[in-house]
């Protein structure tokens, strides 16, 4: 499978912002899973299957946990791997985003 | 009474019969150009959807990762483009389409105004009969991919 990259808009990153890559690899990031009104939990559950490899009573209850409270943590690690879970997340049409562990 | 057909069908391993009527194989070669091009859209409801900040106490997310996310849409979308008119598809191209299926959901509820489970249930008629009927595909699709292989004898 081949993907051609066209024109993308990208946003003007600030260079002080970003974090150095020592320090962003030694903090934990959490990758939440917010609520979403028109996934379906069928879908949610099987997404979180797939990409996580967890079981279905895991990933039900991190289901239900987001529908509940509005946001879950489904993953905590290393930055580069929670973003790239969390696009994966996207690309099921599922809202994700990564926050620094507090 | 007449028993509706599965659009989706586990045959091999592998593999899965497609059953679709016309219309939707073209709906689902539209749904896939328009999700090519929200990368390009950048202040529309579904570039904000699609491609929605990442990092969390950041002001922009990593270029990196808006160019990681386009090229994840697009290998989907270019599977899709690829098997839509298929009879027969992998596991890999059903997995593409069910990707596929939930941003066009994702996308279109948020193009609606739909932020909670409230301004949903408030959809009219036509809008709530769309999104189900693409809901009803990601189920149909989930069935025929986690269905065990049939074993043997006629199908």
């Amino acid at each position: 499978m081949t993907a051609t990259l066209r024109s993308v808009s990208l946003p003007v990153v600030d260079p002080d912002s970003i974090e150095s890559a020592e320090r962003a690899d030694d903090v934990p990031y959490h990758v939440f899973l917010w609520n979403d009104p028109v996934t379906l939990m069928d879908v949610v559950v099987r997404v979180l299957k797939k990409i996580f490899g967890y079981g279905t009573e895991k990933a039900e209850l991190l289901m239900l946990t987001a529908h509940r409270e509005g946001k879950v943590i489904v993953w905590t690690g290393a930055r580069d791997r929670a973003r790239q879970f969390c696009l994966e997340l996207g690309s099921h049409g599922l809202q994700a985003t990564v926050a620094r562990a507090s | 009474m007449r028993r509706r057909k599965a659009p989706f069908l586990r045959r091999e391993p592998g593999r899965i019969e497609v059953r679709l009527p016309g219309t939707v194989v073209d709906f689902l070669n539209v749904a896939a150009e328009r999700l090519q091009r929200v990368g390009e859209e950048p202040g529309t409801v579904a570039y904000g959807r699609l491609f929605g900040h990442v990092d969390e106490g950041h002001p922009t997310d990593d270029p990196a990762v808006v160019l990681t996310r386009q090229l994840m849409i697009d290998d989907i979308t270019a599977s899709v483009l690829s098997s839509a008119a298929k009879s027969s598809i992998s596991d890999d191209e059903a997995e593409a389409w069910l990707a596929l299926l939930g941003m066009t959901v994702a996308v279109h509820a948020a193009e609606l105004g739909v932020r909670s489970d409230e301004a949903r249930d408030a959809l009219g008629p036509g809008d709530r009969a769309f999104i189900a009927a693409l809901q009803h595909l990601q189920l149909c699709l989930i069935d025929a991919l986690d269905a065990p292989a049939p074993t043997g004898g006629a199908a």
